[in-house]
């Protein structure tokens, strides 16, 4: 005897149901891939001592001859002791220092990130557009695409460590501000 | 299968594949393109924002928004020595304007400076190029840039504690992406750290 016809109906139904589910998915998936495009796609592996690993640096290139730029990366702190980064130093610049941003009333303000940035244990800390990042201060020549450069950065316990930090495209190439992980304070 | 079998399974399909979507549109958060710290658009009933201006573009060259009537005006204010949210605004502006493609043409992105001290029309000339071919770059006299940002209510100046005479400073200001219509009034102010796709998005939608 041919299984009911409601047993049918329902496994079609839930095979629909799933068809539709990965068809209502695809504009997702397509801005889910576009993300992927987005990031940035560093080929160097991060770099590890200690507790300490920092992962996807990079530097937009200059527009023009300007005169300052910025450079982004993660820092993650895989031990079970907080760490802190006191310092960044960087040849290609009269000096590097720790920025960060507070936005109120549309303003936006970036102050020198004073006594250093703590990693707490098992966290990690975004340098990304429009937030913290390390300033470089009077480039010696334009940062350009393709190119890449050392910058040292100096933790309390980890001590020193060299990146080599790419500099990519304005446009296609940079990557834009980081989506927050956690909510931000934005002082309104 | 009967017909009828046929039919109650297409049905099936139909309503299955609708409940389906209808719960990953409602439930999927409205999170638009990565980077979005929410709406884009500041709702601007009311205020009072926009105006004239005289000032020198990055060839030289004495403009004022008259020139720019019959034509849309997407206007930020910034400084080149800005290390990071003015590339990062500027860059989100070029794509926009590539993104918007034909209507993009309708539109004249400016780079208005803070900073007509150092910004030259020579730096400005080589820093709009970086980020959009028909970027102009707008500088002049501090009195000048003044009543331009006056007229957007823009804010700006150094930071307190920056010392006199210092050529490094850094500029506070707003960040604000300004949308201005062929007739010369503001159609929409969007926030900075928006993305590419949504500022052209809703550029788009303002420029109906």
């Amino acid at each position: 005897m041919p299984p009911p016809p409601i047993l049918f109906i329902l496994r079609a139904s839930l095979l629909a149901a799933a068809l539709g589910a990965v068809i209502a998915m695809l504009p997702a998936a397509d801005t889910m891939a576009a993300d992927r495009g987005r990031k940035v796609m560093s080929p160097a592996k991060a770099v590890t001592k200690g507790s300490i690993s920092v992962s996807n640096p990079w530097a937009r290139a200059s527009a023009g001859r300007a005169a300052n730029g910025a450079v982004y990366f993660t820092i993650a702190n895989k031990g079970p002791s907080a760490d802190r980064l006191t310092g960044v130093e960087a040849a290609v610049a009269r000096k590097a220092s720790l920025h960060s941003h507070t936005m109120s009333g549309g303003i936006m303000r970036m102050r020198a990130v004073k006594g250093g940035l703590t990693v707490a244990p098992g966290s990690r800390l975004y340098f990304a557009p429009g937030g913290t990042h390390v300033m470089l201060m009077g480039l010696k020549a334009p940062l350009k695409a393709g190119e890449s450069f050392p910058l040292t950065l100096i933790f309390q316990r980890a001590g020193r460590m060299t990146l080599h930090v790419p500099v990519r495209p304005i446009g296609a190439g940079a990557p834009g501000p980081m989506r927050p992980m956690r909510p931000m304070h934005h002082g309104r | 299968m009967g017909a009828r079998q046929i039919l109650l399974f297409s049905l099936g399909i139909v309503a299955c594949v609708a409940v389906a979507w209808g719960l990953v549109t409602l439930v999927k958060p409205n999170r638009g393109a990565p980077g979005d710290t929410g709406s884009a658009v500041i709702n601007t009933k009311g205020a009072d924002i926009g105006g004239p201006f005289s000032l020198i573009d990055h060839t030289g060259k004495r403009v004022s928004d008259a020139q720019y009537r019959g034509r849309f005006m997407l206007i930020f204010f910034g400084y080149t020595f800005c290390p990071d949210v003015c590339p990062l605004e500027l860059q989100t502006v070029g794509r926009a304007m590539d993104i918007l493609g034909s209507k993009g043409e309708k539109i004249t992105p400016l780079f208005i400076s803070v900073d007509p001290e150092r910004d030259t029309p020579a730096l400005l000339k080589e820093y709009v190029a970086a980020f959009h071919p028909r970027m102009v770059g707008l500088t002049g006299s501090a009195a000048e840039i003044a009543a331009a940002a006056k007229a957007f209510k823009v804010y700006y100046g150094k930071p307190p504690g920056t010392k006199a005479g210092t050529q490094d400073y850094l500029m506070d200001h707003s960040s604000f992406i300004y949308l201005v219509g062929p007739g010369g009034t503001l159609r929409a102010l969007f926030r900075p750290k928006t993305s590419p796709e949504s500022l052209a998005r809703e550029i788009s939608r303002f420029m109906k």
